[in-house]
């Protein structure tokens, strides 16, 4: 089973709903999706045993065959690919999308494609929970072409928690569509609200199994209730605005590491996702 | 020497386009003539991305030595520096003319750093 933790808006508490849930299902693995800023392991803090290089295919031109004829830039959509008649053809790292069109189209035959370093994929164990982390090389434009690597190196054998990143964007859909069920982590927040309704436009059109967990749900409005009546979603954990939770978190603890009764809780979580997926 | 100033029009009294990659117009101005040899429309107005790196592939294919602009973006400079084109600053003078004749004079300031990055993601 792969569950997803997502939220919409940034902040709500997906990295510590998704290690927690970790801990208490465990074994299990834990994939941190959140490419730009991957956190997961703060809260874990498992010793990168191994990790690799991933890169994209990046053209390279063989200045002798080149005859200037342009139609590599011709058919960049991006204009990823400068020709300078007489001087030089080159491709720009920020703008080339790695898509091999401009081989194709080369009729001298000049193009080739060589790996261009865009981040790492790293990898560790602790508490039974194997994580698999991408990390962005500083600087990188996009981070869905690493987001969509990940999927490769789920673990088998063995449940995936993916720790996905902020938003509505692409790297979040990538993050989601390998999954069996997405846990919105939100917060009864008028941003939290119009967040998650942003996440929800995602998931119906992956067609996904989605549960809600209520962060800091005593406090604020009860609009996300209402709007789980409304659309029909489970809430399947409810957190309150604890200081003893912020206190463990702010020196890396997630509830369900510091906590018996958080590590029930979250094992309770994990039964009714799995009830939901069945 | 053919320069290339990037206007909001397509005379020599039109206004300075303060962009590069998206500039309305190119005049290009031969200056041992002192003739306005060709008036681009520059194509790259609304590109989706990359418009910079279009719009010096262009100039640069059209032979031209030296760009005026408002400011240039950091594709555009790689891309201009890799051929070579001179590249100077329009800011603070209103048309075409006038940035053409404080080039001319020498009082243009030469742009050593690119800009701003403005794309899309």
């Amino acid at each position: 089973m792969i569950v997803s933790v997502a939220s919409g808006k940034g902040g709500t508490g997906k990295t510590t709903v998704a290690v927690s849930l970790a801990i208490s299902a465990a074994p299990i693995a834990l994939v941190d999706s959140d490419v730009e800023e991957p956190n997961a392991n703060i809260l874990l803090r498992a010793d990168h045993s191994t990790s690799r290089k991933a890169s994209l295919p990046f053209p390279v031109i063989d200045m002798k065959k080149c005859d200037f004829c342009e139609k590599c830039s011709d058919f960049c959509a991006y204009n990823g690919i400068v020709v300078l008649k007489g001087l030089k053809v080159f491709a720009v790292p920020e703008i080339c999308k790695s898509c091999g069109g401009c081989k194709i189209v080369c009729p001298q035959d000049a193009i080739s494609e060589e790996p261009r370093d865009i981040g790492y994929i790293k990898f560790g164990e602790r508490l039974g929970i194997q994580i698999v982390e991408g990390e962005l090389n500083i600087g990188e434009s996009s981070s869905t072409p690493l987001v969509r690597m990940l999927p490769d190196y789920f673990p088998s054998g063995r449940d995936v928690i993916v720790d996905c990143p902020p938003g509505a964007a692409h790297p979040t859909v990538e993050s989601l569509r390998a999954a069996d069920f997405v846990l919105l982590v939100t917060e009864p927040t008028p941003f939290g609200i119009h967040d998650l309704e942003e996440a929800l436009v995602i998931t119906d059109e992956l067609n996904k199994k989605v549960g809600l967990v209520v962060n800091r749900a005593d406090i604020g409005t009860s609009d996300i209730e209402n709007l789980a009546i409304e659309r029909n979603i489970p809430i399947l954990m409810r957190i309150p605005f604890s200081t003893d939770i912020a206190e463990h978190y702010s020196r890396g603890h997630s509830p369900a590491e510091f906590s018996e009764y958080w590590r029930e809780q979250f094992a309770l979580l994990w039964q009714k996702i799995e009830e939901q997926v069945r | 020497m053919i320069i290339a100033i990037a206007t909001t029009g397509d005379t020599l009294d039109s206004p300075c386009d303060p962009r590069f990659g998206r500039a309305g117009n190119f005049l290009l101005i031969d200056s041992d003539t002192e003739e306005i040899i060709d008036t681009i429309k520059n194509p790259n107005i609304a590109s989706g991305g990359g418009a910079g790196i279009s719009t010096s592939q262009m100039l640069a294919n059209r032979g031209v030595n030296a760009v005026i602009a408002g400011a240039v973006g950091p594709n555009s400079f790689g891309v201009l520096d890799a051929a070579q084109i001179a590249m100077y600053s329009s800011a603070g003078f209103s048309t075409a003319k006038d940035a053409y004749s404080a080039f001319k004079s020498g009082e243009l300031k030469r742009i050593s750093n690119p800009g701003s990055a403005g794309r899309f993601h």
